[in-house]
């Protein structure tokens, strides 16, 4: 009791009286403290500043040790709050407890700074981005481990909607993102997140960007109509995608993109990009495999590149590639791969033969080798072909091992069209 | 937040009185002067025993009681009368004597006794109130101190007939606006509040007025559905209540409708924007249908028609729906859901158990269902239909009549953890088509990590009908089953009916009845969009089934790859192949099956005749890289056409 008192008198006025009352009530039962913001001064629906009294919550929170800043229904403004560690902060419902950005300072709306144990549950952040000079942020976590984000809906920022610098151990679950100007979630320097049933859409950039980061799980996250694309994964090591969704990004569906460091150990599983610039966009990685995907109708469907590193040790199996643009599978400088019980059929859309099921050319200095294509269906069904070839490869292309292939009625003969050394081609049907 | 609270005790006044020790004034022991146009009293004491002017006054409970039952206030309460002679027109506050200020101006009287014309005064047998009069009384609660979350209220003002009206405000003459009917029970008194008591005949008299002090919640957006009168422990219907309670909640802009522990009973509940509707856990607080409905179709839950909703959420809850009773009365469409048209809709911990079919979705976009177990639903537990982006995480599906899940026309759904188990357990469903989960017109469906067994009929199928409600039918189109296991069903595993677009990877398809995996065309592919083709399977173990392991009819372009085929045909030694393909048939004529790959299997076991047979018109079939040894037939591939092939068999 002495605490509490002792701390209110470090209130600012008007919220002093209530918030005496309120705490005492903790104090009185075992449950965890219960910081009602509106015990603090904060009014919804007022259209007035309730960011002192919202921090003063939090503030509170932070002093007794941790505790649930509680925010009910109804909108509120604020600006720049900063959660301490061992703090969840809970609304009613994402979209019943609004929380807007108010317009001025520029700043994310929630920092959380080098702290542990933060949860932010069932609250909408609306940045609120017509009333901005800057990029702030919806959430900005720096340096924070055991983080969970859950049902909340991030919105209409300048900056990320979602931004994690040197987090770990962080669960971001059945939120939903859209309409910010750049990359929605944004994680950076990060390692064990977990990002579960999340929506991110409508972006200015990418839906999902994680930079820098190990062992991340994105699972049942679906990324639609952001001007990016839809994953954007740069620099990681340790990365697992399961029935992720992609589809009308402008971009790429699936963009794995090296910066600096090289990206290793990717897994997508049972992932679906349709409808995009390309389908998965994989430079500079080694350790990754592509299974059970879909890969329809987008620009080009697949596209492993060497572009200044290495794209190596590689699986596509039980993949389907079918009606994209351009190629189904383009690799340049691709090397130590298999792709295998794949269905590449009906590519070149965009224009008849002109592009293969699969394609490969030299690219970043290295030849595509030591390929393993086998039991696929490389076909062209259409009444009237697109698909040029089966496979094409240019330059070096050394190693390739084709075989058990169907290959029939594309638009070009021969089906497979092998240049450099050490090439076999057996048993594929081309009738 | 004031008006929250009145809410509040509105909805207290109309379905709960509490047998509470409030204080009663007995306007017949009361004494003033005769002919005087106004009077007042004061009570004091408030603290214990209740005086008026220096004079117990009664309590309710058994006449002698004379505290409030909240022993939280101090000071007095000062009530004041006015009597109101001529026209008075309590609905509209526009007539009688008013002036604007709670005085007189002598043309109305407390008369002394029932001569005479006017309101007969205090201290007399009762008060006279006559057509076109009234007495308004005022409360000055200026000198009152209530404790923090307690409230005055008005729990009566007697009189032998006629009607009380209220108004919050001080009136005046001329000042038109509506007045409210007073409801007998419990009604706030603020500082300045008036009250008319009114009759539009005669010889009514006003006897007694009552009040209490009663706890009020600290102003919140959670909304405790026992507050608006629900009870947890009958059997009476509580559908107002709750009803009651979501209104305050939509009315406020959103928040928290709160089922405590209990069963509450509800029939179409109406949900709006911005509701979480929540239990406490779903042990413990149970929504059901009840059991008194004898007509038309019954859900707990609802949206409006009319509108498109947005944020809704339903946790921690058991639904349970009474599916005996309905079945009784014949009511095949009882649910516990009818959601229809919202933007980002939630379901999570919640169980939802004997309805005919359980969770129905519809034409809803955002939509996320999060460990909810569905069992003993007569139909299907989890029936959605026409949504786009729909994510379902750890749900179970158990003991459906029909399937588990429905899944019509849904564009972008994932299905990640899921489970469904002694699925069409009903004879009505028994023979008929499609399995645990029906993937039905629905496109780019992923399915991760997902179980059907033990299903009476089959665990996966994909279909296309024209469903009474879309009224089109839609071809299913890319399917991705990534690490999913289909065992133990009574039919086939996994059976696409038209699909185009499937891939099958890493899944184990073992001891079902039938056929592990089937390619069955049933469309007429002059039908626009509508294939059985391009499929893949890889990576994955189908064996011990009771007929074909895979059985192609009418599937075109695909591959089958790096599987292992083992041991099926177990319901009949030799009796049927590890892989089989032969023509579809659709309204008579043949779909053939062609442009098939298979290569790197193993097709091995002894009960299998062949390890890969293909009749009728099967063309451009080629077994490659294969091991097919130990079946019942060597060679053990037989294949028709001219185009088909074998290669680089280990036989």
């Amino acid at each position: 009791m002495t605490r509490f008192l002792i701390a209110s008198l470090c209130f600012i006025a008007p919220a002093q009286t209530f918030a005496v009352l309120f705490l005492i009530a903790p104090a009185e039962t075992p449950e965890p403290p219960v910081y009602d913001v509106t015990a603090f001064g904060a009014v919804a629906n007022d259209g007035l500043s309730d960011t002192a009294a919202v921090q003063a919550a939090l503030d509170e929170a932070a002093s007794a040790g941790g505790g649930t800043v509680y925010i009910p229904a109804g909108i509120y403004d604020v600006d720049h709050l900063n959660i301490g560690s061992n703090t969840e902060m809970a609304g009613d419902r994402a979209g019943a407890t609004v929380l807007i950005r108010e317009p001025g300072t520029d700043q994310p709306l929630l920092l959380a700074s080098a702290v542990s144990n933060i949860t932010v549950r069932a609250i909408a952040f609306n940045a609120n981005k017509g009333e901005t000079s800057g990029t702030p942020q919806c959430l900005r976590f720096l340096d924070t481990e055991h983080f969970l984000v859950t049902d909340c809906v991030l919105h209409d920022s300048t900056g990320h909607t979602l931004y994690c610098s040197g987090t770990t151990n962080g669960t971001i679950r059945n939120c939903e993102f859209h309409d910010g100007t750049t990359a929605a979630v944004y994680i950076v320097d990060s390692r064990d997140i977990h990002v579960t049933g999340c929506f991110s859409r409508t972006s200015g950039e990418h839906g999902y960007q994680f930079g820098n980061c190990r062992n991340v799980k994105l699972s049942a996250a679906h990324a639609t109509e952001n001007s990016g694309s839809g994953f954007f994964i740069d620099g990681c090591d340790g990365v697992v995608l399961e029935g992720c969704l992609a589809q009308s990004n402008t971009n790429s569906g699936f963009r794995v993109h090296s910066t600096a460091l090289l990206n290793q150990n990717i897994t997508f599983n049972g992932c679906v990009a349709r409808l995009n610039g390309t389908g998965f966009s994989i430079t500079d990685a080694r350790h990754f495999e592509l299974a059970g995907c879909m890969v329809n109708e987008n620009g080009t469907g697949v596209a492993l590149e060497d572009s200044l590193q290495l794209c190596s040790n590689f699986s596509l199996t039980g993949c389907h590639v079918v009606g994209n643009q351009q190629e189904g599978i383009s690799l340049q400088g691709a090397t130590v791969g298999r792709i295998e019980g794949c269905l590449i059929n009906n590519n070149s859309q965009s224009k008849t033969n002109t592009y293969d099921a699969i394609y490969m050319a030299d690219g970043g200095g290295q030849t595509c080798s030591s390929i393993r294509v086998s039991g696929c269906s490389l076909i062209d069904s259409q009444p009237v072909p697109t698909q040029r070839r089966a496979i094409t490869t240019t330059g070096g292309s050394d190693d390739m091992t084709i075989l058990y292939n169907d290959v029939a009625g594309n638009s070009s003969a021969p089906a497979i069209l092998l240049e450099g050394t050490n090439n076999t081609a057996t048993l594929n049907i081309a009738r | 937040m004031k008006i929250k609270i009145l809410v509040l005790i509105g909805a207290i006044a109309a379905f709960s009185l509490p047998v509470q020790a409030r204080v009663i004034v007995d306007l017949e022991t009361g004494s003033a002067a005769a002919n005087t146009p106004s009077q007042s009293h004061t009570l004091t004491n408030l603290g214990g025993t209740v005086t008026l002017d220096a004079s117990p006054v009664l309590g309710a409970v058994d006449a002698t009681e004379n505290a409030f039952s909240t022993n939280s206030a101090s000071g007095s309460i000062r009530i004041e009368y006015l009597a109101v002679d001529a026209t008075f027109v309590p609905v509209q506050w526009n007539g009688g004597n008013l002036t604007n200020e709670f005085s007189t101006d002598g043309t109305a009287k407390f008369h002394f006794n029932t001569s005479g014309l006017g309101v007969n005064g205090v201290g007399d047998t009762n008060l006279l109130i006559n057509a076109g009069q009234a007495i308004m009384i005022r409360f000055d609660l200026s000198r009152l101190d209530l404790a923090k979350n307690t409230a005055l209220i008005l729990t009566q003002a007697t009189t032998s007939k006629g009607a009380t009206y209220w108004k919050r405000t001080d009136i005046g003459i001329g000042n038109v606006g509506a007045g409210e009917p007073f409801t007998p029970g419990y009604q706030t008194i603020a500082h300045g509040d008036i009250f008319a008591v009114t009759h539009a005949g005669k010889d009514t008299r006003l006897a007694e007025i009552g009040m209490d002090i009663i706890p009020v919640p600290e102003p919140s957006t959670v909304y405790n559905i026992v507050d608006y009168g629900a009870d947890g422990t009958d059997q009476i219907d509580d559908t107002a209540a709750i009803q009651a309670a979501v209104d305050a909640a939509g009315e406020a802009g959103g928040g928290v409708v709160r089922i405590p522990a209990g069963t509450f009973f509800a029939n179409r509940v109406i949900l709006t924007d911005n509701i979480a509707v929540r239990g406490d856990d779903r042990a413990s607080s149970i929504l059901s249908l009840p059991t008194n409905i004898a007509t038309s179709i019954s859900w707990i839950l609802i949206t409006p028609n009319e509108s498109r909703q947005k944020n809704i959420t339903i946790s921690d809850l058991t639904l349970y729906g009474n599916q005996d009773h309905y079945a009784a009365i014949g009511d095949q469409k009882m649910k516990a859901t009818n959601l229809r048209t919202i933007d980002n809709l939630l379901v999570e911990r919640c169980t939802v158990e004997a309805f005919r079919t359980a969770l129905l979705i519809m034409n809803s976009s955002y939509v996320t269902v999060r460990d909810c177990l569905g069992f003993d639903n007569h139909s299907l537990a989890y029936s959605f239909y026409a949504c786009n982006q729909v994510v379902m995480e750890n749900t179970i599906a158990e003991d459906s009549g029909a399937q588990g899940y429905g899944l019509w026309n849904i564009d972008s759904l994932t299905m990640i953890n899921c489970e469904a188990r002694r699925c069409r357990w009903r004879e009505e469903f028994h023979g008929k088509t499609s399995g645990s989960y029906t993937i039905d017109g629905s496109k780019q469906v992923k399915l991760i990590n997902c179980l059907a067994e033990d299903s009476y009929a089959g665990g996966w199928w994909a279909l296309s009908t024209t469903d009474t409600l879309t009224e089109h039918g839609l071809p299913p189109t890319d399917i991705s089953f990534y690490n999913c296991i289909a065992r133990n069903n009574a039919g086939s595993g996994i059976s696409m009916r038209v699909a185009d677009r499937t891939t099958i990877e890493s899944c184990i398809v073992t001891n079902n009845g039938t056929i592990g995996i089937e390619f069955m065309n049933t469309h007429d592919e002059s039908e626009a969009g509508f294939a059985l083709a391009n499929f893949t399977i890889s990576n994955s173990l189908i064996a011990d089934n009771g007929t074909q392991g895979i059985f192609l009819h009418g599937a075109k372009y695909g591959t089958i790859h790096h599987c292992d085929i083992l041991n099926n045909s177990a319901s009949q030694a030799g009796g049927f192949d590890g892989i089989r393909m032969e023509n579809g048939k659709v309204n008579d004529r043949d779909r053939i099956t062609e442009r098939i790959i298979v290569a790197e299997c193993t097709i091995s076991g002894t009960n299998q005749n062949y390890a890969v047979k293909s009749v009728d018109d099967t063309d451009c079939v080629h077994i490659l890289g294969c091991d097919i040894r130990n079946n019942t037939q060597s060679p053990a591939v037989s294949l028709t056409g001219t185009n088909s092939t074998t290669g680089a068999l280990i036989e």
